[in-house]
C-alpha cells in the first residue's frame, strides 16, 4: 500500500517525459500551438502589473499629501503673463487673505486651512550666502505636513500672535548655511531682518522623487504674520532689462477635511468660490484624492484592454491546444490501441494525454512568463507608467496555464479513451 | 474432471455493415484447458482473429457465455476487462503492434507500467525478457531500427511481461520471411512447452501440426476439431 504513490508518481512521469518527448517531435507545431496561452499568459502578468504599479503609485501620492487633502495654488493667469510683458506694470493675481478667511468661515467639514506665503529670497548666516524657499506659514502647517522634527520646535501659535522673529529650518539648509555650529538659536539674515533659528526637519520633498510633496529641501519657515510684517505682499525684482512687479498675498492654501467623503464636494465649492470672486483664472487646485480616482481609472481601462487580451488569447490558445491534442489523438490512435490491448484503462489513457497537455499549456505558460516579464517593463518605458510585477502574478499566470490544459486537454484525452481497441488497432 | 480454463457457449459475434449482417462468430462452442496448444485455421473472414479477440477480452459477445477459469465474464466492465487482459493473457499481432515513441526495453516494460510494478523490479524483469528473446543488446534501440524478426521478439516479451497463462497469436508471422518466422515459431512452442496456453491463427499447415489441438473455422463456425 506504501508502494502505491511511488508507483503513481512514476506512472506520471513518464506521462510527462511522454509528453515532453511529443513536444519536441513536433518543436514547431508545438510552438505555434503555444503562441496563444504565451500571449494570453503575458497578459495577465502585464494586466496585474499594471494595476500593481497604478496602486502604489497613487498610494505613495495619498502618502505625500493626505488623502483629505486639497492643495489650492495661486498661479499666474495666461492673459496677466501677456500685459506684463508689454507694459512693465504691477501684476496682482492670487489667493487672497478675504479668500482664506472666507473658506474658514464657510467651508463645512473643514478641519485645518493653512495658508502659505512662499517667495525665493537669499539667506546669509557667518558670511555663506544661501538661496533658500522662504516660506510663512502658520503652527497648523506642521500639524498637516507631518515632518521629522530633527532639534529645538516648530513654529508655534504664539510666534504667529507676536510677529517673533523666529524661523525652523530644513535639514539641507542648516548643513549649508549653518555648518559647524549649533544651529539652534543661530541667527539667519534674509532681507535684512535677522531670524534666530529654533528647529530643524528634515523635508521628504524631491527627495522621495514627487514634486506633488507640499515642502521643498530648501525650506526656510517663519511665521506668516512675521512674513507680512517684514517682507510685505509686494514683490520685486530686477531681471536683464526688465523688471518683475507683482503682488501676491498668499502663495498656496491647504485645505484637509475632517473626511475624505467630503473631499470632492469642497473641491467643488472651491472652484466654485474662486470663480466668482477671481475677475481671473489665478488659482490652481490640486486634489491627492482626484489623482487615486484618476489612478484606478487608468487602471480599469488597463485591465480592461488586457484583461480582454488575456481572455481572448487564452481562449484561443486553448482551442488551439484542443485542435492540437484532437489530430495527436488521431495520429496515434493505434497507440492508443495497443495500450488497451495490454491492459491499460481508459483512466490511464486520459491521464497520458492530460499529462500530455498540461506538458504543452505549461510550456506556453513559462514562455508567457518571459514575455510577461518583459511586456510591463516595455509598458513603463512607452507610458511612463508604475508597473510592479509580483511573484503571486507569475504564479498565478502559470497555474492558469496548467488548468487551461487540463480544461481543453480533457475532450481530446476522453475522446482518446473511448477509442473502441480493436477499430483502434486496425486503424492505418 | 477440472474446470476448464476457456468454455465458450453458443458464442455469437455479429458485425453489421450498412444493410448487411456479418456472423463473424456464429455459435461457437470451444473447451479449452490449461496448457494446451491450440492452432486456429481457416479461410480469411472465416473469424479468427474475431475468435481471438472474444477469448482475449478486447471484444465483447453478442450472445451466448465466456467463462474464464469457470467465471462468467458477463458481468465485468471495461476497467474489469482491462485487468483480464492485463493479467491473464499475451497478445501477439501479425504487424508487431509497438509503440513507436519508445525503445525496446520500454515496450517490454509496458504492461508492468500498467500493472503498477515498481519501477527497479519492472526494468530488471524487462531486461531479463529482452535477453529471454535475444534482444539484451539493443535495449535502447527504438522499433524502427528493428528488423520484422526482431520487433517480434520484442512484442513476445512484452506479452510476456507479467507472466501470463495464456498467450494469443494472430498470424504471428504473416509478415516475417519463412526462416525468421522458424524463430518466432519455436519462440512460441518453447512457452508452450513451459506450460502456457497458447492458442495461434496461422496458415501454414506444418506449424499447425505442432500444436496439440487444431481448430478449423468456417463462416464463423467450427469445421472441425483435431487432437493428438
Ligand atoms: N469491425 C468490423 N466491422 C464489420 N465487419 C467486420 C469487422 N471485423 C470483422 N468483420 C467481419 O467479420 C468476419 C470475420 O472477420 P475476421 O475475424 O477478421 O476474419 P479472419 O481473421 O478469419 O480473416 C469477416 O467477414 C469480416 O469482414
Ligand atoms: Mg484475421
Amino acid at each position: 500500500m506504501t508502494r502505491v504513490p511511488a508507483v503513481v508518481l512514476q506512472a506520471l512521469m513518464r506521462d510527462v517525459r511522454l509528453g515532453f518527448d511529443c513536444l519536441l517531435l513536433h518543436g514547431l507545431r508545438s510552438l505555434l500551438t503555444m503562441l496563444g496561452m504565451v500571449f494570453g499568459v503575458a497578459s495577465v502578468i502585464a494586466m496585474l502589473a499594471v494595476g500593481e504599479g497604478a496602486g502604489q503609485e497613487a498610494l505613495e501620492q495619498i502618502r505625500q499629501l493626505g488623502s483629505d487633502v486639497i492643495v489650492a495654488t495661486s498661479v499666474k493667469a495666461v492673459n496677466e503673463e501677456k500685459r506684463r510683458q508689454s507694459v512693465s506694470m504691477l501684476s496682482v493675481y492670487g489667493i487672497t487673505y478675504a479668500d482664506a478667511q472666507r473658506l474658514q468661515q464657510t467651508l463645512p467639514d473643514l478641519k485645518r486651512l493653512v495658508p502659505l506665503k512662499a517667495r525665493r529670497e537669499q539667506a546669509q548666516a557667518h558670511g555663506q550666502v544661501q538661496d533658500v524657499r522662504l516660506v510663512g506659514t502658520t503652527a497648523d502647517w506642521f500639524a498637516l505636513v507631518e515632518r521629522p522634527l530633527l532639534a529645538g520646535r516648530r513654529l508655534a501659535d504664539l510666534d504667529e500672535q507676536r510677529a517673533s522673529l523666529v524661523a525652523v529650518v530644513s535639514e539641507q539648509v542648516a548643513r549649508q548655511l549653518l555648518p559647524g555650529t549649533a544651529v539652534i538659536g543661530e541667527r539667519i539674515r534674509i532681507g535684512g531682518v535677522y531670524y534666530e533659528v529654533v528647529g530643524v526637519l528634515r523635508s521628504q520633498g524631491q527627495a522621495a522623487g514627487a514634486a506633488k510633496a507640499p515642502d521643498q529641501p530648501d525650506d526656510i519657515y517663519i511665521p506668516l504674520s512675521t512674513f507680512r510684517q517684514r517682507l510685505g505682499d509686494l514683490y520685486m525684482r530686477r531681471m536683464a532689462g526688465s523688471s518683475i512687479r507683482e503682488r501676491v498675498e498668499l502663495s498656496q492654501l491647504l485645505l484637509q477635511m475632517h473626511s475624505e467623503s467630503t473631499v470632492e464636494a469642497a473641491a467643488a465649492a472651491l472652484e466654485g468660490m474662486f470663480r466668482r470672486f477671481h475677475k481671473q483664472q489665478d488659482v490652481q487646485l490640486h486634489v491627492p484624492l482626484a489623482l487615486l480616482r484618476q489612478a484606478e481609472k487608468t487602471q480599469r481601462t488597463f485591465n480592461l484592454v488586457l484583461g480582454s487580451i488575456a481572455a481572448i488569447s487564452l481562449l484561443v490558445g486553448g482551442i488551439g491546444i484542443m485542435n492540437i491534442m484532437l489530430a495527436s489523438v488521431t495520429e496515434r490512435t493505434r497507440e492508443i490501441g495497443i495500450r488497451r490491448a495490454i491492459g491499460a484503462r481508459r483512466q490511464e489513457i486520459v491521464r497520458q494525454f492530460l499529462a500530455e497537455t498540461v506538458v504543452l499549456s505549461s510550456c506556453g505558460g513559462l514562455i508567457g512568463l518571459l514575455v510577461g516579464l518583459a511586456l510591463p517593463w516595455a509598458i513603463s518605458r512607452l507610458t511612463g507608467l508604475t508597473t510592479v510585477v509580483t511573484w503571486f502574478s507569475l504564479l498565478l499566470a502559470l497555474l492558469i496555464s496548467m488548468a487551461l490544459g487540463v480544461v481543453f486537454g480533457l475532450y481530446p484525452a476522453l475522446r482518446a479513451a473511448r477509442l473502441d481497441p480493436i477499430e483502434a488497432l486496425r486503424y492505418e | 474432471m477440472s474446470t476448464p480454463l476457456i468454455q465458450l457457449r453458443q458464442a455469437r459475434r455479429v458485425y453489421h455493415r450498412g444493410a448487411h449482417v456479418v456472423d463473424a462468430l456464429a455459435g461457437v462452442d470451444l473447451t479449452i484447458q490449461a496448457g494446451e496448444s491450440w492452432s486456429i485455421m481457416g479461410a480469411s473472414g472465416s473469424g479468427k482473429s474475431t475468435l481471438l479477440n472474444v477469448l482475449g477480452c478486447l471484444d465483447r459477445l453478442d450472445s451466448g457465455d465466456y467463462c474464464l477459469d469457470g467465471q462468467s465474464l458477463a458481468a465485468l466492465d471495461d476497467d474489469g476487462l482491462s485487468a483480464v487482459r492485463l493479467q491473464r493473457f499475451g497478445f501477439i499481432f501479425q504487424s508487431f503492434h509497438l509503440v513507436p515513441q519508445l525503445n525496446v526495453l520500454e515496450n517490454i516494460e509496458l504492461p508492468l507500467f500498467y500493472a503498477r510494478v515498481e519501477p527497479e523490479q519492472a526494468r530488471r524483469r524487462a531486461q531479463d525478457l529482452a535477453r529471454l528473446v535475444g534482444l539484451a543488446e539493443r535495449c535502447s534501440h527504438r522499433p524502427s531500427q528493428l528488423s520484422g524478426g526482431q520487433q517480434q521478439r520484442v512484442a513476445i516479451a512484452r506479452a510476456l511481461a507479467n507472466d501470463p497463462p495464456i498467450v494469443l497469436a494472430d498470424e504471428p508471422t504473416g509478415n516475417l520471411d519463412s526462416h525468421t518466422g522458424d524463430q518466432i515459431m519455436d519462440l512460441l512452442f518453447d512457452l508452450a512447452a513451459q506450460g502456457k496456453t497458447l492458442l495461434m491463427v496461422t496458415h501454414n499447415e506444418a506449424l499447425a501440426a505442432r500444436c496439440r489441438c487444431r481448430l478449423t473455422l468456417h463462416d464463423g463456425q467450427i469445421a472441425g476439431v483435431a487432437r493428438d
